[in-house]
């Protein structure tokens, strides 16, 4: 599965070579490179359609740039000098009002944005792009190994009849507990450690590690954190070993209440499923707050394309802020309250 | 020493498996003869502190039987227990040691000294799901005894042991017996016959008599079915 994962997180990736993607390094993203890759760009019905040849293959990170604000449904052909960045105010303008964003929040982007610097200059990062992008899957792929793997830590000797020695033995309602909890822990952190560098190592080959200083803009032209890829990264690894955690610790929870391994499975993998397929609407203004919260959206990237922020003590969070404490505090909560109920554990009641 | 039993009761939905039972274990061998589903197996889960009574108390010298301190003096043989079929029966003992807090170097003189007094000296580094019923028996004895504990709780010890381990087993019992408190139950009224001080006979989850073994004369097989047929 992992294999699996790792090829297809390669094979998603626009067909450039390292070497077409270097070509335009340290270019400004401008009108003078916009008309450059015109002759590349053919209009169909008022969309715009790129046709790759070897010449071309060079502007298709540009394209990417370009694209990922204006879409392909308008005439590219006939953008002009800065209009690019034009749209761009526009279309983060056009989010933040159907967000409705409150003043203050307007005023915390319009400072971040203010320190994005304009024009955005082009770079190879082709590596830590793709790493970016690849958390999403593995944020769901730590939920269900944490499914698999943890779901038996306190059921399975329920089933297997090994309570009834453990419950009345020296350390077992208590140190037995937290043994198992550090156990379950251990296990999920080497987890994530190793699909995170199955991960690292075979992009660090293929695309190398170039890009880390520069902008995030050059991947998320929607973003207005002036934050660099390396920085973002840093962030994403923190949040999703914080993820492993958390699934760790509410997968170990349930299997004490429930005392069902399949339960337990059954009922992470259902929420999986309800994680991958539901969104809520910009107007469920704080449940979409909450949902945003949730370990694979933040991961998921939404936090560059959703302005949203969180409101504590009179001062602004960004997502990638707020969710870290908040999965610290689930986790420690999850931790007590399972150990008073496996306190509470009972044989053939 | 003494294990005190007040009132206790526990009921499932519309089954009272353990009624108002009261009744002291102090040291020696106390035999618990019941039918199968007279609630020998509820009432000792409410004396090793696994299963909580619906009203009274069970406490062993002013300790409840919640406490660390009275786990830490309490070993306790289930009638059906799990074992990790990946150990073996080595590890397991070991494993156990951990759970009842022996040191390692405890946990290893134990661990010796229990596999050789239960006789699986030849099979202690074979996994545990090769065991035949009977080994198995013998080796969640072995396990009862590692914290060399002073309230002994066996659930029908002898299922599964054959003639000649039956045997080894009630010298083993009779020794401790001397000790320790020791409660065992049975539904095989001739495991008891030279081994218990005490008998106590359930039915319907109510305690329907207990008494020196003496009382219970030659053939205590008769004595018990007469107990049992006096309900009637």
């Amino acid at each position: 599965m992992l294999v699996f994962l790792v090829i297809s997180s390669i094979s998603e990736v626009q067909p450039v070579s390292r070497e077409a993607a270097k070509e335009l390094d340290g270019r400004v993203i401008d009108g003078e490179l916009i008309e450059e890759l015109k002759p590349a760009m053919r209009v169909e019905n008022g969309s715009t359609v790129i046709e790759i040849s070897a010449e071309s293959e060079k502007y298709v990170p540009i394209l990417d740039v370009i694209t990922s604000v204006t879409g392909y449904d308008m005439d590219l052909t006939q953008l002009q000098g800065t209009e690019f960045y034009d749209l761009r105010d526009q279309e983060l303008n056009q989010r933040i009002e159907k967000q409705r964003l409150s003043e203050t929040e307007k005023e915390f982007w319009r400072s971040q944005e203010a320190q994005v610097s304009k024009p955005f200059v082009y770079h190879y990062h082709s590596g830590p792009a793709n790493l970016l992008k690849s958390f999403q899957a593995l944020g769901f792929f730590i939920l269900l190994l944490s499914a698999v793997g943890l779901s038996g830590v306190y059921a399975r000797e329920t089933a297997d009849n090994m309570n009834q020695l453990l419950l009345c033995s020296y350390y077992g309602k208590k140190e037995l507990y937290l043994i198992k909890f550090a156990a379950g822990l251990t296990w999920i952190l080497a987890v994530a450690l190793f699909v995170t560098l199955a991960i690292f190592i075979p992009f660090y080959f293929v695309y190398g590690m170039e890009g880390l200083g520069e902008m995030l803009q050059l991947v998320k032209p929607l973003s207005m954190l002036p934050f660099t890829l390396g920085q973002m990264l840093g962030v994403y690894i923190v949040v999703f070993l914080l993820t492993a955690v958390l699934y760790a610790a509410v997968t170990m929870l349930l299997s004490v209440i429930t005392q069902n391994q399949l339960a337990v499975t059954c009922g992470l993998l259902g929420y999986l499923l309800i994680d991958l397929f539901a969104e809520l609407p910009d107007n469920f203004g704080i449940l979409q707050k909450i949902w945003l919260l949730r370990p694979n959206a933040v991961l998921m990237n939404t936090g560059f394309s959703n302005y949203r922020l969180i409101h504590l003590a009179g001062r602004l969070f960004l997502n990638y802020q707020a969710a870290p404490v908040i999965y610290t505090v689930i986790t420690v909560a999850a931790v007590l309250f399972g150990r008073r109920k496996y306190r509470k554990l009972q044989v053939g009641n | 020493m003494e294990l005190i039993a007040d009132r206790i009761t526990k009921q499932y939905k519309n089954k009272i498996a353990v009624d108002r039972m009261s009744f002291t274990l102090t040291k020696g061998v106390t035999g618990l003869l019941g039918a199968n589903g007279a609630g020998k197996t509820t009432l000792m889960r409410l004396l090793c502190g696994i299963l909580n009574p619906d009203s009274g108390t069970v406490s062993c010298d002013g300790m409840g039987v919640g406490t660390e301190e009275y786990r830490d003096i309490l070993g306790y043989l289930p009638q059906d227990f799990g074992y990790y079929p990946e150990f073996s029966g080595k590890d397991f003992l070991f494993y156990m040691s951990a759970v009842k807090g022996l040191t390692k170097k405890d946990a290893d003189r134990k661990t010796k000294e229990l596999i050789e007094l239960v006789g699986l000296g030849d099979s202690a580094g074979k996994k545990v799901r090769t065991y035949s019923g009977g080994m198995r028996q013998r080796l969640g004895i072995a396990q009862a005894l590692l914290n060399d504990p002073q309230i002994l709780i066996m659930d029908e010890p002898t299922a599964g042991l054959d003639p000649q381990e039956r045997i080894r087993f009630r010298k083993l019992i009779s020794g401790l017996g001397r000790e320790k408190i020791v409660l065992l139950s049975t539904h095989i009224v001739s495991d008891l016959e030279h081994i218990a001080d005490r008998l106590m006979i359930m039915k319907d989850g109510q305690l329907l008599w207990q008494g020196s073994r003496s009382a219970g004369g030659e053939d205590l097989e008769a004595f018990y079915i007469s107990k049992i047929g006096e309900k009637r």
